[in-house]
């Protein structure tokens, strides 16, 4: 009998693709699936996962010499916040099932505190897996640096914590977004604080009659939708400005007979190919996921608005959103200026998701509540905060501290770093650490 | 038929699309397969007809342009349905 136990605990069910294909098949089979679509979702979820771990080995592989080079010659730890890699890195670590278990029981009492809070505005459903999986990955990576926490306490904390983020903040974002979203979607993307800042700010700074949407953009800035183009940009100039900043011998020793300046150029194109691969492993692992959860909470709380991730409100203000990402550049640019100016032991380099996704969505708030100097203002106050929090939330990252990548969006500044600090603060108090 | 559903990462707007689609799809009777991908890849996959919103509409490669639906947004069920309509009648002739 203990035997068969320790084969379920230690042979099944702590090998995370088996937890996983286990998971996976009971949602399928509670959406009444056929058998046909239950071992297509099955095979599919365990693919994706092992296609994420693949993604995080090329991340690590262009990434981590470089960053190793940054630290030994010039002292400075680098860091890029990107939130699918950082997400790829900690899935590739034995936090593969706490982190899974956390989203699923997250979900869980959020339906239950859903359904049991009184107030409308509450009654939205979390619907975007990607976000929530970084949220529970990002609570498992950081609540055993501040409050030592491990095993089954470290889940229940994690998953009560996700729950509340879910469950208050689209609320927020609901009553801002009522005069423009209607009643029909809310945010879900970390973003729902920041979307509160960029109100204050935008009704501070600026009037809402000077709409963004007058104005005329230059059309050749569509290309920076495509993710695969701005990462590959961006990344080959922060590895090309690693590389003038350390110095050609330095990189001489790992480019080996390849010319320096071609070989970081081609680390930038690593890094994308790496993210590229490992978002089609993302969307595998979640694709039999998001039916399950949305299909539960059809059944369990009808009526209830979803919250759904940023690009589902940028076309109610295209320009707005356009500001908001070209003045975030600016304030990702200036903190790693500044950062290098006061010499500090972070350099946290711009992040491609709290400029495009976090500056889209906040310019789009922006604008809404003041008009075109709304939208500029906010997303640069934004983008500022988010990368000067890195500095802070990087520290904090256990296992993937040291990596180069961590979580990036204004929400983690906003929300998380005052809680993890005050966490950090009560925990010998509690006598935790 | 196949359909394809298109945002900026493929996860989440797309996602939430590809699930209305199959709703009404399924209402309206029609058999088809409703896949996701971003922007960056579209143009390396086939499809009969591609769903995207106005916001990317510009990202689109120019020759699946007469087979691409445009909307305002992913989850309006009934804009979704009106295009649907119009989209299946089209591919029928």
């Amino acid at each position: 009998m203990n035997d068969l136990l320790n084969f379920i605990i230690f042979q099944l069910l702590d090998k995370a693709p088996v937890f996983l294909a286990i998971v996976a098949f009971v949602g399928l089979w509670l959406q009444k699936k056929t058998w046909g679509e239950i071992v297509d979702g099955v095979i599919k979820t365990v693919i994706g996962l092992l296609i994420i771990i693949i993604g995080a080995g090329t991340l690590l592989g262009s990434l981590g010499p470089i960053m190793t080079v940054l630290n030994s010659s010039l002292g400075v730890k680098g860091v890029v916040p990107a939130n699918e890699a950082a997400f790829a890195i900690a899935m590739a670590t034995p936090l593969t099932n706490n982190i899974t278990m956390t989203f699923l029981a997250g979900f869980i009492i959020h339906l239950f505190m859903v359904m049991s809070l009184p107030w409308k505005i509450f009654k939205n459903v979390y619907l975007t897996a990607h976000m929530m999986l970084f949220l529970a990955t990002f609570l498992n990576l950081t609540l055993p640096v501040v409050l030592g926490l491990g095993g089954t306490p470290l889940i229940v904390v994690s998953s009560i914590l996700c729950a509340l983020y879910w469950t208050l903040t689209p609320g927020i974002t609901r009553v801002l977004g009522k005069s423009f979203l209607g009643d029909d979607l809310t945010l879900g993307h970390h973003q729902q604080a920041g979307a509160f800042l960029a109100s204050r700010i935008g009704l501070w700074v600026g009037n809402k009659e000077q709409d963004a949407e007058e104005m005329e953009l230059p059309r050749a800035l569509a290309i920076f939708r495509d993710n695969t183009i701005s990462m590959t940009i961006l990344m080959s100039i922060i590895f090309l400005g690693i590389g003038l900043a350390v110095g050609q011998p330095a990189i001489a020793k790992l480019s080996m007979k390849d010319n320096w300046i071609i070989w970081l150029v081609l680390r930038g194109f690593q890094f994308t190919a790496g993210i590229v691969v490992l978002l089609s492993g993302v969307r595998m692992f979640i694709a039999s996921i998001v039916p399950a959860f949305k299909g539960i909470s059809d059944k369990l709380i009808p009526g209830a608005v979803p919250a759904l991730d940023s690009p589902a409100i940028y076309p109610y203000s295209p320009v707005g959103a356009m500001l908001g990402f070209i003045s975030s550049v600016v304030a990702a640019i200036l903190v790693m200026i500044l950062l290098m100016v006061i010499s500090s032991p972070i350099i946290v380099f711009p992040s491609p998701i709290i400029m495009f996704f976090d500056g889209c969505a906040i310019g789009v708030f922006g604008n809404k509540f003041g008009g075109w100097k709304g939208a500029v203002a906010a997303g640069f106050v934004s983008s500022f905060l988010a990368h000067l929090g890195c500095v802070f939330l990087y520290p904090l990252m256990g296992p993937v501290y040291g990596s180069g990548l961590m979580f990036s969006n204004i929400d983690f500044t906003l929300i998380w770093l005052p809680v993890l600090y005050l966490l950090k603060w009560v925990a010998p108090l509690l006598g935790l650490i | 038929m196949k359909i394809l559903c298109i945002c900026g990462m493929g996860l989440g707007s797309s996602l939430i699309a590809k699930m209305n689609i199959d709703d009404i799809l399924r209402e309206m009777g029609v058999r088809a397969t409703v896949e996701t991908c971003d922007v960056g890849s579209v143009n390396s996959e086939r499809a009969d007809i591609y769903v995207t919103t106005r916001e990317l509409a510009a990202n689109m490669p120019k020759e699946h342009l007469e087979k691409t639906v445009i909307l305002t947004n992913f989850f309006k069920k009934d804009e979704i349905r009106r295009a649907m309509e119009q989209v299946v009648a089209q591919y029928k002739k």
